[in-house]
């Protein structure tokens, strides 16, 4: 990013790489719609390009960047009116549901049932599943981009595993 | 805290961390054929590229904190200013705009109820519920105009009296250091040139004179040792003034008493700045023949009669505009305004301050002489008065008594 921003166009283009799947995905996920994920990943990335002269290396320039990202999901959960009320992580997780067992010995299903668990996530523990696992941060990055401490990162993520795992059992 | 030991939660979120847990495997596998839309790729890059060729005129950084600085200082001193000024800040006060429609109604009010009853007279039978309105056409039809327009200005007069008054109160204290100042060495500097004054009691320095009495009666010893010094002296055998004719405290007189003679010259200014009505007096008569008149009017009260004729020529205005109405408004300035006007200029006259060069002269003779506290007092005074001229090598050696 510093090279970027003494004018190396190259350096951009190698972030960009980089990150570009990642942060679709995470926000393909944050928002579930391939379209609408597409103009937000052209928004958070003109951001970048716009904000890149006053970028300073506080920070890893990930968590700055799904920090962009993370603000664009917020403004869409508020345009969308999606439920973004704290989770309250004192209520038991839900017991497993296998609606079709059958199904999950096809591959393809398997897959799919994958993302459409993560999808079913309340958003914070979703978005602190995603961090980690498209943008490979730790707990305190990811409590850097979403605003909130170590402690409640692990917590969602706790939850988070739980929840999947007892989704999944079956097909895992 | 041994991995043994942890929660099967902790487990885990650790296997998680690392990448090991079967859910993220899983989620790796099922998300890594989704893929950003490739369309999208050149816009971002055309955009990032033209960004970095056209880069933004960036402000240096120190810009931003020094701009903030110097406003900052520039507002502060403006403030500091305006605070040193009592003058300033009585004009920056938030002016009494509503003064004279204030006054205009009042004279309105006043005046209603006769005029209503000179109309229900002369119209006998009195017409039905007879409103303000009603009143207020009557007033401009049966009262006169002019008499109310005269009423008005007199009463604007009178309030202007009392602003001037109050910020003359205001300016008292200052005043009273530089008079107390002047006294002192006008009392000092009189000691050497004339024999006879140098005798009689200067005033302490730093002490203003508390009451109007005793500010008539230091008053000569000061006048004689302003004019003994740098000026032809008056009659040696003029008689003491008597008490003056003040006998209740007004706001002139406590204005005048601690002002002493030397102050006359500022406020001599202040006098030709703030009263240009008042007509000047005859500058062909020579000083020493207004002096011998001074000394001679048994209604001059010293240096008091600077301010004090002063504040009559103000106050006078306020006492014959508003004695009917509003006596406590003319009550405590009514006495002064008996004093002349022409007195006036001639005790500030009389007060003149000496040019510097006198002073070193008179300091010089002090030292030479001996007397080294005199000296350091006359030069403590010049100090005060001048405070901004430099002084002679030798007399900046001068070491306190």
């Amino acid at each position: 990013m510093q090279r970027y921003q003494r004018g190396d166009a190259a350096a951009f283009e190698s972030l960009y790489r980089r990150h570009r799947d990642p942060v679709f995905r995470y926000l393909l996920r944050g928002c579930s719609n391939r379209e609408r994920a597409s103009e937000l990943f052209q928004e958070v990335w003109m951001s970048v390009v716009k904000s890149a002269a006053a970028w300073e290396p506080r920070a890893k320039f990930t968590t700055w960047l799904y920090r962009l990202a993370h603000n664009r999901l917020v403004d869409e959960y508020r345009l969308a009116r999606l439920p973004t009320d704290p989770i309250d992580d004192e209520l038991p997780v839900a017991a497993p549901e296998h609606e079709q067992p059958e199904a999950a010995a096809s591959g393809a299903q398997r897959l799919r049932r994958v993302l459409v668990a993560v999808q079913g996530l309340p958003s914070e523990q979703r978005e602190a599943f995603l961090l980690k696992e498209e943008g490979g941060m730790s707990l305190e990055e990811i409590g850097t981009a979403t605003g909130v401490g170590r402690e409640t990162v692990k917590s969602r993520l706790r939850y988070a595993l739980a929840k999947l795992r007892q989704e999944l059992s079956d097909v895992l | 805290m041994s991995s043994d030991r942890k929660m099967p939660d902790d487990r885990e979120l650790e296997d998680f961390l690392a990448g090991r847990h079967p859910v993220g495997k899983a989620y790796r596998e099922a998300s890594e054929h989704e893929t950003a839309p490739p369309e999208l790729d050149a816009a971002i890059l055309t955009a990032a590229r033209e960004a970095v060729r056209t880069p933004r005129a960036r402000r240096p950084r120190w810009f931003q904190p020094v701009a903030v600085a110097a406003t900052l200082a520039l507002s502060l001193g403006v403030l500091l200013n305006i605070w040193r000024d009592p003058e300033t800040r009585e004009q920056m006060a938030p002016a009494e705009s509503s003064d004279l429609d204030r006054m205009k109604t009042e004279v309105l009010e006043e005046r209603v109820p006769s005029a209503v009853v000179e109309a229900k007279k002369e119209a006998g039978p009195v017409p039905p519920e007879p409103t303000a309105d009603a009143g207020a056409s009557v007033v401009t039809q049966s009262a006169p105009a002019q008499e109310v327009e005269a009423e008005i200005e007199r009463r604007s007069d009178a309030v202007a009296a009392r602003r001037e008054s109050k910020s003359l109160q205001r300016d008292e204290p200052r005043k009273a250091k530089e008079g107390a100042a002047m006294n002192s060495a006008d009392a000092v500097l009189s000691a050497g040139a004339a024999a006879p004054k140098a005798q009689a009691p200067a005033p302490a320095p730093g002490k203003p004179e508390p009451s109007p009495p005793k500010a008539s009666q230091s008053a000569p010893a000061a006048s004689a040792g302003s004019s003994s010094g740098f000026a032809p002296e008056p009659p040696a055998a003029a008689p003491p003034p008597p008490p003056a004719p003040i006998t209740a405290p007004s706001p002139g007189a406590q204005r005048a008493a601690p002002l002493g003679a030397a102050a006359g010259r500022t406020f001599d200014d202040r006098v030709e700045q703030q009263a240009p009505r008042q007509e000047k007096a005859p500058r062909d008569e020579s000083k020493d023949a207004k002096r011998a008149r001074d000394f001679a009017a048994p209604s001059m009260s010293g240096g008091s009669g600077a301010r004090s004729g002063v504040a009559s020529e103000e106050d006078g205005t306020a006492t014959g505009a508003l004695a009917p109405r509003a006596p406590s408004v003319t009550s405590p300035v009514a006495p002064a305004a008996k004093s002349s006007q022409p007195e006036a200029e001639a005790d500030s006259d009389r007060f003149a301050p000496a040019p510097p060069e006198d002073w070193i002269r008179r300091i010089r003779e002090l030292r030479d002489g001996g007397d080294i506290t005199a000296a350091w007092r006359l030069l403590e005074s010049f100090r005060a008065r001048y405070p901004d001229y430099v002084l002679p090598k030798d007399l900046r050696e001068l070491q306190p008594p």
